[in-house]
């Protein structure tokens, strides 16, 4: 009976065109969905002539995929570095502004300059004590914005951890889903996308790499080579730190038992924000926070008070530390002491307004008034120069510093500082860079693999009038057939 | 049936994209072109940051040494009119001692003389300059030398009489004194009276001041001596011929007793004039010095001035270009933006 094969025909691509309508309205629905890929119904051509949708395909380009993955990893590690850098510019800012450590050391300096030429003026001794407060709450300040950049970069490893570990469960969802319905055939199609949604998802917080094995089940791995997800989610752990101190190591990232984190890693993060937020926490604040830590041991050592009689030891003078009495000793030279930004102040015997003495400013003996030995002006003289000119002479010569704070290790204290601010910048320099050429890529290579499995609407709209002639024609097939069949009947009757 | 093609998310992504970027980039333009610097100078200095903040910190230093030597400058200015003012009447005093020997005048002009001058020269080593005493030494709070005409009597008043009473047996307004041999007034003068305004009496009776001046850093490197003080051998000398000639019953004392007091103030007189005029020189000298300093410094902290604005400057008329090209491109973009949407397939289907 060829007319009614010709009719089954012509029916069957009734359903066929219908079907593809339907994937083509999903494909506009999907249009501004950046994790959607275009679909297409494969037509296959079965017994008699006639047509059906075998199956769903999806647009996909491996390599541009892990591309992107990579791409993301990379910069989103790479944001988290400029951040917290941007964040610890702040105790730079503009040099105009005179907010460095380095500009309030000069503005202590000029302060001794002027109260050396007129050691008998209370009022320029009170400006040698304001602008050496200031110096002390801008390092105690300068500490404090690294602690916190340090604390929010641990809580940002651990808000990481956390997400991986949820989008592995979700992924688990979406694998399991996908595996089932290769095995029966289904149309897998948005589960695929929403795996490749969740991978991309998983990049942003650590570089993958995925391999992908029979019925489309896939594996995870770290960029460092740890198995992430294998059937089921390996597990992403992280003790977060309540208080991260100057010197304390904070706890490493483990994927598996693994530790990827840290000096320890075996298998490291190469990047995301993980990786990021690691450096933020490990290095970079680690670094700066041992700079300001060397400024702070700099000041002590330059305001140092010796022995007159030369036998004592010396003793920390107007910058002090540690428990209010007694003297405190100086530390080694060119040793980091870790926490001493946060730890410095003012010695209350030098404070009119804590019950010290002004002029000891002057005189020397601020570490303990009690010991005549540290008072340097035996004469009691009001216009004695020699402690002040001392102290400005120890400010103008240059010293030794920890060569491990990555600023310049022998210079005067305030070139140090000028140079901590210049290891900062350059830092925020590089990785300001980076990321710019990492994002440019990034929006590159995602242009281009939307380019490969986006949706274009203006096809899509093509296509669809195809579709509309298609299925007009086979309408007019049906009712010509139908009408031939007629005729025959007729003739028959 | 696949061509290339580009898709709608990656069309108005980069549209996006493109537009997001030429605004960053403007709003720095913006903020160059009208401060006339880097928009964030660290972010375009990077390492050199540490530089341009430490030219900033050279520059307020050598600020700060230009505006503490300019108060320098002003009390070597004092000290020095002070000792003009000594020196003046130390010569005038010697033309009296001289014409007074000479027998041109008499006993009671020398000594009324001496005494304005005794009491001048207290008053210049105590003169002050913005609060500090000038001739004290480190000792700038306190008044240096003792008035010797203070009632009661004060210190070394009291010693001098007490020395002469010691040496003589009798005061200086007692009778007697008209009796005082030449040889013993010589005596007198050259062993107990030297005695007096050397230390330690000089410390104890006459003056307060101490022997350490006042120094100044007046370069990064240099401290120097900026003050003088009344401890001195001339102010010593001054005060030694001054008082000799007043109070030492001048107007009593005989003829050869009287010659023999004039001819040692005549010698006080004269190596005070010598130690003042070499004292003038010394801070002479340091008043130059100070003077070179500032206008060395004064040129060091322009040409650092200069580095500062080559470091964090911008050019004006790039900052200007920039501004309008990227106005331009932002334009471009948005019109471009519009007229993509609008090619839409969906318009020319009915």
């Amino acid at each position: 009976m060829s007319l009614s094969s010709a009719l089954n025909v012509a029916l069957s691509s009734l359903t066929a065109t219908s079907t593809q309508t339907s994937v083509l309205s999903r494909n506009v629905a999907g249009a501004d969905d950046p994790n959607y890929n275009r679909k297409a119904g494969t037509l296959v051509t079965t017994y008699g002539g006639a047509v059906r949708i075998a199956s769903i395909s999806r647009a996909v380009d491996s390599v541009l995929f892990a591309a992107k993955l990579g791409s993301t990893a990379t910069t989103s590690g790479q944001q988290a570095i400029v951040d917290a850098l941007d964040q610890l510019e702040a105790t730079v800012d503009d040099p105009e502004l005179d907010q460095s450590l380095a500009a309030k050391l000069g503005a202590l300096t000029n302060a001794l300059q002027q109260y050396g030429v007129t050691p008998d003026d209370p009022l320029l001794a009170q400006n040698v004590l304001t602008k050496a407060t200031e110096m002390v709450r801008s390092l105690n300040a300068a500490s404090e914005a690294v602690r916190t950049v340090r604390q929010q970069a641990d809580a940002d490893m651990a808000l990481g951890v956390e997400r991986v570990n949820g989008l592995l469960k979700e992924f688990e969802v979406a694998n399991r889903a996908i595996v089932k319905g290769s095995q029966s055939g289904a149309d897998i199609t948005d589960q695929l996308d929403t795996r490749d949604r969740i991978l991309s998802q998983l990049s942003e917080e650590m570089g993958i790499s995925v391999a992908t094995r029979p019925n489309n089940d896939m594996v995870i791995y770290t960029d460092g080579g740890v198995t992430l997800f294998e059937t089921v989610p390996r597990s992403v752990t992280m003790a977060p730190s309540f208080a991260l101190g100057a010197g304390t190591a904070g706890n490493a990232v483990y994927v598996d038992g693994v530790p990827v984190t840290g000096p320890n890693a075996i298998m490291p993060l190469k990047s995301g924000q993980i990786h990021g937020s690691a450096i933020v926490r490990d290095e970079i604040t680690v670094t700066y926070q041992s700079q300001l830590d060397e400024i702070a041991r700099g000041l002590i050592e330059v305001f140092a008070e010796s022995d007159q009689t030369g036998v004592g030891p010396d003793h920390a003078g107007l910058f002090t530390y540690g428990p209010p009495p007694g003297p405190a000793a100086i530390p080694a030279t060119g040793v980091t002491v870790a926490g001493l930004a946060g730890a410095i102040r003012i010695n209350a015997n030098a404070d009119p307004s804590q019950g010290g003495d002004l002029d000891r400013l002057r005189d020397g003996g601020i570490s303990d008034p009690l010991d005549p030995n540290y008072s340097y002006n035996a004469s009691g003289a009001a216009g004695f120069p020699d402690r002040i000119q001392g102290l400005l002479t120890a400010l103008g010569t240059s010293r030794n510093f920890d060569p491990a704070t990555g600023a310049d290790p022998t210079d005067t204290l305030v070139g140090f500082a000028g140079s901590s601010v210049g290891w900062l910048e350059a830092q925020r320099q590089t990785s300001t860079q980076t990321l710019g050429y990492e994002t440019a890529l990034l929006q590159r290579t995602t242009a281009a693999l939307s380019n490969v499995t986006g949706v274009d609407i203006n096809e899509e709209m093509t296509l669809m009038m195809e579709l509309e002639r298609s299925f007009n024609a086979s309408s007019t097939l049906i009712s010509t057939i139908d009408r031939m069949l007629e005729a025959l009947l007729q003739a028959v009757r | 049936m696949k061509t290339s093609f580009i898709s709608n998310y990656s069309l108005s992504g980069t549209l996006r994209n493109a537009v997001a970027k030429a605004r960053d980039s403007l709003a720095d333009a913006t903020t160059e072109s009208t401060t006339l610097r880097h928009a964030d100078i660290g972010l375009t200095l990077g390492g050199s940051t540490g530089k341009t903040v430490g030219l900033r910190d050279q520059y307020d230093r050598l600020n700060g040494i230009v505006d503490t030597n300019g108060l320098v400058a002003s009390r070597l200015e004092v000290t020095q009119k002070a000792l003009d003012g000594m020196r003046e009447t130390a010569e005038q005093f010697l033309a009296t001692l001289i014409s007074v020997r000479d027998g041109d005048k008499g006993a009671e002009v020398l000594k009324s003389e001496a005494k304005n001058n005794l009491q001048a020269l207290t008053a210049s080593l105590n003169a002050s300059s913005s609060g500090q005493f000038l001739f004290a030494g480190i000792n700038t709070q306190q008044r240096p030398v003792t008035d010797y005409f203070a009632t009661p009597a004060a210190g070394n008043k009291a010693a001098i009489d007490a020395a002469f009473a010691g040496y003589f047996g009798f005061a200086q307004n007692a009778p007697a004194v008209a009796n005082i041999t030449q040889a013993d007034m010589t005596t007198f003068l050259q062993t107990v009276l030297p005695a007096e305004f050397a230390s330690p009496a000089w410390n104890t009776n006459w003056s307060s001041a101490l022997d350490q001046n006042m120094t100044g850093r007046i370069s990064l490197s240099e401290v120097v001596e900026v003050s003088t003080n009344a401890n001195t051998q001339t102010m010593r000398d001054l005060a030694m011929a001054y008082t000799m000639a007043y109070d030492l019953g001048t107007e009593t004392l005989n003829t050869n007793a009287f010659r023999a007091v004039v001819d040692a103030s005549i010698e006080s007189v004269n190596k005070a004039i010598l130690g003042l005029t070499a004292t003038q020189a010394q801070l002479g000298a340091i008043e130059e010095r100070v003077k070179v300093s500032s206008e060395r410094l004064t040129i060091q902290r322009d040409i650092v001035a200069k580095q500062i604005q080559a470091f964090e400057n911008v050019d004006p008329y790039e900052a200007n270009v920039r501004v309008t090209d990227l106005t331009t491109q932002l334009d471009t973009a948005y019109a471009l933006t519009v007229r993509i949407q609008q090619l839409n397939i969906l318009k020319y289907m009915s």
